[in-house]
């Protein structure tokens, strides 16, 4: 069912001002120093960039109380999208804060209110079919040299999906060649779509273009079908979270397994067909990416109605199921962290459905790249707080952020993907991958 | 209304122009807080003609003057969250404390903390915990201010039984004046440190907040020290689970939790009696059937089922005289003390630990909603959509009593017709001190959305102060539908009203300090203000 703002208004009006948005949930709460939960209201400050606030602004347009502004569109997109607020409201509530941010975003693009930044980046997605502003015809330049089946051509089981970033980030090409050459070193049945692949429309939804959600998903549920694959894997979070529950979302569910890389790998280390017995010293910790942590938690569809009990109790019939955030993928990387011979693993204060963002998400990075930074900067304190060489993550714009941070600051810990430290853990196989 | 270029100026001065705003969409998040449809009949109150973000009680000062030159009204706020929080004219401007968040001193001998404005019940009782000790668990839940919470507001607390409630725990006090000059409380206003509001030097505690805070409608507290208690648990509670269930990991060392049941009513407060007199309550809260189940699952649906599935409305007699309490212990000798009073108790007053309201997972969910207060804002806000309370007094326990029989039988037509939720005989009653006394009364929750069921609150709110004894019978002030709230003409004793009006006259000579939520000036000639000596 297609929802639209106004379907979001008693959220909107319900939001009873508790600040939980702004904070971990209070049982959560490990340290004084890490415990807020949004990077917008942490650095902008006035209520309205947390998303308390921006439940005020939606409610505000739908009673036709404001009117837009180039300083309100500042204060809407001037967020991650990260759902940490989403997690820590529905501690207490039954709100979809979340969701009506969205459709605030959305309704905003609907009516003309864009921001310069995103409109650079989705013109290049409408010529280019990538968020990167590059060209069509580089996409699949990051694996030129591989041996892997081209799916456009050949049959296979997997669909290997590098995702807009991986494909067209040179730095980054090395982490996403090891990740493709580790499933074929466990005798995957793999290939890739080369210059075919196309971006998943996960980031455009976010920035509040619902369209391009729409038409990448018809593209790539097709290009599945057509190749087809039994399962789909992907290194990217972003790209994770979008076929796997905002095509959900839209009732466009591709009918293969969708898997992030780190399950995979989890499946294959289980089935010992990857084999870590190369002893890695190091102490790291590991950053949850929101797309596959908190926001990878499958869509619940629900159709009934509101009804009331004990007089004015509010229920649902049928019962209605929350996302919460407590069942994205939080376990299997650890898993695979823990499963490496000397490593030693320490956790942040913030972390799962709580973790604090990368800083990249939601149009961000493209638009406010300094608050970016900042964002991910505050994360690096904590996880040099941790005493952790390595931070470890498992989404390429994480990686892409974090290391920026790190160069700009000067802070001495690594970022590694977790495939990087999958590949470092293996004494032969996996091996020989060259940037 | 929009200040003029030279006002904003002004105050621009003071904080620089990341931290001052005159944007719509800014100044609409500072007038939007629950309560507001029962006052205002619509979500908003009043939009205030800019937000300002001091940085330091330097920065309160100097807006402060320049809002007496320039005759703008100013209401302070932290998180904002009460009705009386918000600014009241189109001409006042907000001031956000969020940028003073320091800790700015934890005194582990002495057992105190001092804080700045925007610093949270929760970040102070992570940081007292560490140190062995515990700040009290406040009712607004772990977001709350803890300069509002003790020095601006109602401050009762769920532990005050242990803790007593936060307006008792004011060691020390900075305080803007609605003039601007600063004034340190107590010890502090002479150096000698952060121990006594009440002297050596200026004591004005009364003044600053009497019985339920004034609400920024008499200056800005920008520094409060905090009285701190032991904490006899683990370094730190453990919580564990998914976002769905988290819970204290097993049995928290030092901490106790009891859901007791009484077959009548009087057998309930007479046990409440026996347990204070012994002195052993951490918190000790009068509970009713539907409060028992309904704030503790994640969502109303999964609340609704075990409601149904625990208790149903056959179920619903059979535990309606009951009570939560916590206790701890600093030895093992005090908790079998503990442990054998509350067995005398039980069995004295026919009391009953119900098996499906004592299991481990409700204690594990009781004792966080105690300490942590994690379950009032859910209780309040999730399950209906608001809540107001009606005849409510803090006093000795027979007026409690006395206060829940006048709230059920107010409450009793509404609760027939559906306007509210159904709470069978919902008294609500929180012992306060450790004294034979607490806080009673009823609450109602209501849905603002529902035009039956707010005028019902709105209604209810009206008649529950004329019921005998009148004197204390009142809602709670952010609730009242009327304005100024405190100044209801001697709800509260004689001509208290007025004092307070001729109290705000004094320390606010320009009528600056957004009194909206408290009192408006009353000069000394009018004639009923006893005393005053014009």
């Amino acid at each position: 069912m297609k929802m639209a703002l106004i379907d979001y208004e008693m959220t909107t009006a319900k939001c009873s001002r508790c600040s939980y948005c702004k904070w971990v949930p209070p049982e959560m709460v490990k340290s004084i120093d890490f415990m807020t939960v949004c990077p917008s209201i942490d650095r902008y400050n006035f209520h309205s960039f947390s998303s308390s606030g921006r439940l005020n602004i939606a409610l505000g347009l739908l009673k036709e109380r404001l009117q837009y502004s180039d300083a309100m569109l500042d204060i809407i997109y001037k967020c991650q999208m990260d759902g940490a607020c989403d997690v820590s409201c529905k501690n207490n509530t039954d709100l979809e804060p979340l969701q009506a941010i969205q459709e605030l975003r959305i309704n905003c693009v609907e009516n003309g209110q864009i921001i310069p930044a995103h409109m650079v980046v989705i013109d290049g997605l409408k010529k280019e079919d990538n968020m990167m502003q590059e060209l069509k015809a580089d996409r699949g330049k990051w694996a030129e040299d591989l041996d892997v089946k081209d799916l456009t051509k050949e049959k296979a089981d997997v669909l290997f999906h590098a995702g807009c970033r991986y494909s067209y980030d040179k730095e980054l090409w090395p982490v996403v060649r090891a990740g493709l050459t580790l499933l074929k070193s466990a005798g995957v049945d793999v290939g890739i779509m080369k210059g075919e692949e196309a971006c998943c429309g996960g980031r455009a939804y976010q920035m509040g273009y619902a369209a391009e959600l729409t038409k990448y998903a018809e593209h790539n549920t097709e290009a599945i079908r057509n190749a087809g694959v039994k399962i789909l894997v992907t290194p990217c979070a972003d790209c994770y979270q979008a076929f796997k529950v905002l095509y959900d979302k839209i009732g466009m569910k591709p009918k293969v397994e969708v898997l992030h890389i780190t399950e995979y790998l989890e499946r294959l280390i289980k089935e010992g067909k990857l084999k870590l017995d190369k002893a890695v010293p190091m102490k790291v910790t590991y950053h949850d990416p929101c797309h596959l942590g908190r926001l990878a938690e499958p869509w619940i569809h629900w159709n009934g109605v509101e009804k009331k009990v004990l007089g004015q109790m509010i229920v649902h019939d049928p019962p209605k199921k929350y996302r919460r955030g407590a069942k994205g993928v939080y376990e299997t990387p650890r898993n695979i962290i823990r499963s490496i011979p000397g490593l030693e693993f320490k956790e942040m204060y913030r972390i799962k459905e709580y973790a604090w963002c990368c800083g990249a998400g939601g149009g961000v990075i493209s638009a406010y790249p300094d608050f970016a930074i900042w964002t991910a900067q505050k994360r690096l304190e904590e996880a040099e707080s941790t005493g952790a060489e390595a931070l470890v993550t498992a989404c390429p714009w994480c990686k892409r952020n974090f290391q920026d941070a790190v160069n700009e600051s000067g802070k001495k810990i690594k970022v590694l993907d977790i495939i990087e430290l999958v590949q470092q853990a293996m004494a032969t196989k996996g091996k020989g991958v060259s940037a | 209304m929009e200040l003029s270029r030279e006002q904003y100026n002004a105050l621009e001065d003071v904080v620089g122009p990341e931290y001052i705003s005159e944007e719509p969409a800014i100044r609409d998040a500072y007038c939007k807080v629950w309560g507001n449809r029962i006052i205002y009949d619509d979500d908003y109150a009043v939009r205030p003609a800019a937000v300002v973000l001091p940085g330091s009680a330097e920065d309160v000062q100097r807006i402060v003057r320049v809002c007496n030159r320039y005759k703008i009204v100013f209401k302070p706020s932290a998180t904002l969250f009460a009705t009386g929080a918000q600014p009241s004219s189109e001409n006042a401007i907000a001031l956000d404390l969020r940028r003073m968040n320091r800790i700015l001193e934890i005194d582990e001998k002495n057992k105190h903390m001092v804080v700045e404005p925007y610093v949270s019940h929760l970040k102070a009782q992570i940081a007292a915990m560490e140190r062995g000790l515990y700040l009290g668990a406040i009712g607004a839940g772990p977001s709350a201010s803890v300069v509002a919470t003790h020095c601006c507001f109602g401050g009762d607390c769920l532990t005050s039984p242990g803790t007593a409630a936060n307006g008792r725990n004011v060691l020390g006090a900075e305080w803007v004046l609605p003039t601007g000059e600063i004034l340190r409380l107590g010890t502090a206003g002479t150096g000698a440190g952060w121990f006594s509001a009440d002297g050596p030097g200026p004591s004005l505690q009364g003044i600053m907040r009497g019985q339920r805070g004034a609400s920024g409608a008499l200056g800005v507290v920008t520094k409060v020290a905090a009285k701190l208690y032991d904490w006899c648990g683990t370094k730190m509670w453990n919580f564990v689970g998914d976002a769905a269930n988290y819970h204290i990991d097993g049995k928290l060392e030092g901490y106790e939790i009891y859901t007791i049941t009484f077959p009548t009513k009087n057998d309930m407060f007479e046990a409440v009696y026996l347990l204070h007199e012994e002195q052993i309550a951490l918190s000790l809260m009068r509970a009713n059937p539907a409060a028992h189940i309904l704030a503790v699952p994640e969502g109303n649906d999964e609340a609704w089922e075990l409601w149904q599935k625990s208790v149903g409305e056959a179920g619903a007699d059979r535990i309606l005289h009951s009570i939560i309490m916590c206790v701890n212990a600093r030895s093992p000798r005090q908790k079998e003390f503990n442990e054998r009073v509350i067995k005398k108790v039980i069995q004295k007053m026919h009391g009953e630990l119900t098996p499906e309201l004592n299991s481990p997972v409700m204690q594990a969910k009781n004792l966080a909603n105690t300490l942590l207060a994690t379950g009032g804002v859910r209780a309040a806000f999730r399950v209906v959509g608001c809540f107001s309370g009606a005849a409510h007094g803090s006093d000795s326990l027979d007026l409690c009593k006395r206060l829940e029989e006048i709230g059920i039988e107010l409450e009793k037509p509404y609760i027939e017709r559906g306007d509210f939720l159904q709470v069978w005989e919902y008294g609500q009653m929180a012992s306060e001190h450790n004294t034979v006394g607490g806080r009673g009364g009823i609450y109602i929750q209501y849905d603002p959305w529902d035009p039956k069921s707010l005028e019902a609150a709105r209604k209810i709110a009206r008649e529950s102060p004329k019921p005998e004894p009148e004197n204390y019978a009142l809602p709670l002030p952010g609730e009242m539908p009327e304005r100024p709230a405190a100044m209801m003409g001697g709800r509260t004793g004689e001509n208290v009203g007025d004092w307070t009006g001729y109290i705000k006259w004094m320390f606010d000579p320009n009528n600056v300090s957004d009194g909206d939520n408290y009192a408006l000036p009353v000069p000394p000639i009018k004639p009923n203000v006893k005393g005053s000596g014009g």
